[in-house]
């Protein structure tokens, strides 16, 4: 078995933490925004897909429960459709905000495992928790199109932020 | 510019000229097969074009184990098990797919089944994501368009869900392509218009779209060339065999060039405009391409204006102009054909009906295709493109 350096840890552990925030995040932002309501509203029931980094995590799984997405936690969680990054470095800009998930594919940074037309369906719902994750300086370099957000839209990031690592501490040992 | 990444590959070998086809059991001799499963559509036979297939395999050690005719006109998951099924039954060892882009895709899903082990190509949707190597695939296209002899993509029509799926994978390269023009001259001229449109759609998306890069860049204007310079003779003249040679060359560039940086919105309407309304791909592409184009010069104006002087525009004014410039000459492109093929240019001619434009639209904002436009594509961005073009 190959040791592992500190440098690797590090970054499988930043990894696994922006994973955390990002499936906590999909569940708050599930709760209150009106724009990824109306993006799963048309997903059927128990669609499960995971977002992860190859060759063995971290990864962690989503799935629809009525209106709502759900994290399940870590691992795959045996999803149909799973969007991995092929390595740690591939996983980092996008996960910490410094590219856009169309520049992510672009760059071959990713590989879909399932249905492609949901990974697109999987990708728009994660650009709206992007939204609602990163500032808005961050979003205007790394979306295609400048986000307006309303004054209700950044009430709702700011009580979502918030909220963000006490939600974390709970959803930590699923 | 260069790229801050990119990743380039055509491991195909490509054979072009006259008389290319007497190679084909020679080089499924270099891929150690013997058995060919040749695969067609009801067209190919009908045109004379399997028995040159079958003419060349005369002494050569290699055979023909089956012939397989009924791919249909979008090729579909169940056609692609079927072929799978022959395949293995018959113990074939070699693929040779002699037909336009739904007899290539048709190969390409049959071998995913093959190669992966299992017996629903359902089961392999995805992105990058076959493991096995494929078997031995020669491609022998019969329409100069989709260049699917060199891409690693396939859209195969999901029979259950009215979807195309597209699949993409290194291990969908056919190993072999062969363009003689013998095999492109019986096309009729407004399948030649629509599929050299097709060849078009994919050289000026591939050099806008986000993934472009310096290699696809030089692919995609040798493309672009070689269309405005022969596509309308090969329309007008069809046994034109130089014409023909040289287009089944532009969609195997555009191929090339497309398949390693993929394309944008106009591809994604298609896709949604066949799979919805069962309008053919390249007479799609051909009513979009121009509104595609327009949709993206705010963010990559500067791009598109490039495309002008291949494309024969007036270079004239500044970067805004000249990109529009670069769309009018496409344009000018398929009025002509229209004028003298009838190729459609309006969704409303191609049989689209207006109630349809929201199903396309939301098909199409799921495509894996939009990724890679410049612009943001959903609904509403989907919708407006769709009511110009209709």
């Amino acid at each position: 078995m190959q040791a592992l350096s500190v440098g690797y840890r590090v970054k499988r552990l930043v990894v696994r933490m922006v994973l955390l925030a990002l499936g906590t995040a999909f569940e708050q932002v599930s709760k209150r925004v009106r724009e990824l309501g109306d993006e799963i509203a048309r997903w059927e029931d128990g669609r499960t897909f995971a977002v992860g980094v190859l060759p063995d995590g971290p990864t962690i799984a989503l799935r629809k429960e009525g209106s709502r997405i759900r994290y399940l936690g870590e691992g795959d969680h045996g999803a149909p459709l799973r969007i991995l990054f092929k390595n740690l470095e591939a996983a980092l800009p996008l996960l910490l905000g410094r590219a856009g998930s169309h520049v992510a594919f672009a760059r071959h940074s990713a590989v879909v495992q399932g249905n492609v037309a949901e990974a697109a369906e999987a990708n728009r719902a994660m650009v709206i928790v992007q939204q609602y994750l990163f500032p808005e300086f961050i979003l205007r370099k790394i979306l295609k199109r400048r986000p307006t957000p309303t004054g209700r839209q950044r009430w709702i990031k700011i009580q979502i932020l918030a909220g963000l690592f006490p939600a974390m501490a709970l959803t930590y040992k699923r | 510019m260069i790229p801050e990444y990119y990743e380039f590959c055509c491991p195909v070998k490509i054979i072009s000229g006259k008389q290319a086809l007497a190679n084909l059991p020679y080089e499924m001799g270099i891929l150690h097969a013997r058995r060919a499963l040749v695969v067609a559509d009801k067209g190919v036979v009908g045109a004379g074009l399997l028995k040159r297939v079958e003419r060349v395999f005369e002494g050569s050690g290699a055979e023909i184990a089956a012939v397989f005719d009924e791919t249909p006109p979008d090729s579909s998951d169940r056609v692609a098990n079927r072929v799978a099924k022959v395949f293995a039954d018959l113990r074939c060892d070699c693929f040779v797919a002699v037909g336009g882009g739904s007899v290539l895709d048709t190969v390409k899903g049959a071998n995913m089944v093959v190669s992966e082990g299992t017996d629903d190509l359902l089961k392999l949707q995805g992105a990058e994501c076959l493991r096995n190597a494929p078997k031995p695939f020669i491609a022998v296209p019969t329409t100069a368009g989709t260049g699917s002899e060199v891409t690693m993509a396939a859209v195969i029509h999901n029979e259950e869900r009215h979807i195309k799926m597209a699949f993409t994978s290194y291990h969908l390269y056919p190993h072999v392509a062969i363009l003689d023009p013998a095999m492109t001259l019986t096309a009729p001229p407004k399948i030649t218009a629509a599929t050299g449109m097709d060849a078009l759609t994919h050289a000026i998306e591939a050099y806008y779209c986000l993934q472009k890069n310096p290699v696809s860049d030089s692919f995609a204007l040798a493309a672009i060339r070689l269309v405005m310079a022969n596509l309308t003779t090969c329309v007008t003249d069809s046994h034109n065999d130089d014409a023909r040679l040289a287009m089944a060359n532009a969609a195997l560039l555009a191929g090339i060039s497309f398949s390693n940086s993929m394309v944008g919105v106009v591809h994604a309407l298609a896709h949604a405009c066949g799979g919805v309304c069962r309008v053919p791909h390249g007479v799609a592409n051909a009513i979009l391409l121009p509104w595609g184009m327009e949709s993206n010069i705010a963010k990559v104006g500067p791009i598109i204006a490039e495309l002008g002087p291949v494309l024969g525009a007036d270079t004239s004014g500044n970067v805004e102009q000249r990109a529009y410039s670069a769309v009018g000459a496409v344009r000018a492109l398929a009025e002509r054909l229209k004028v003298v093929c009838g190729l459609p240019t309006t969704l409303h001619e191609a049989g689209v009906t207006e109630d349809a434009l929201d199903a396309v639209a939301r098909t199409a904002t799921n495509d894996g295709a939009v990724m890679f436009n410049p612009e943001e594509v959903d609904f509403d961005a989907a919708l407006a493109i769709l009511k110009k073009a209709f």
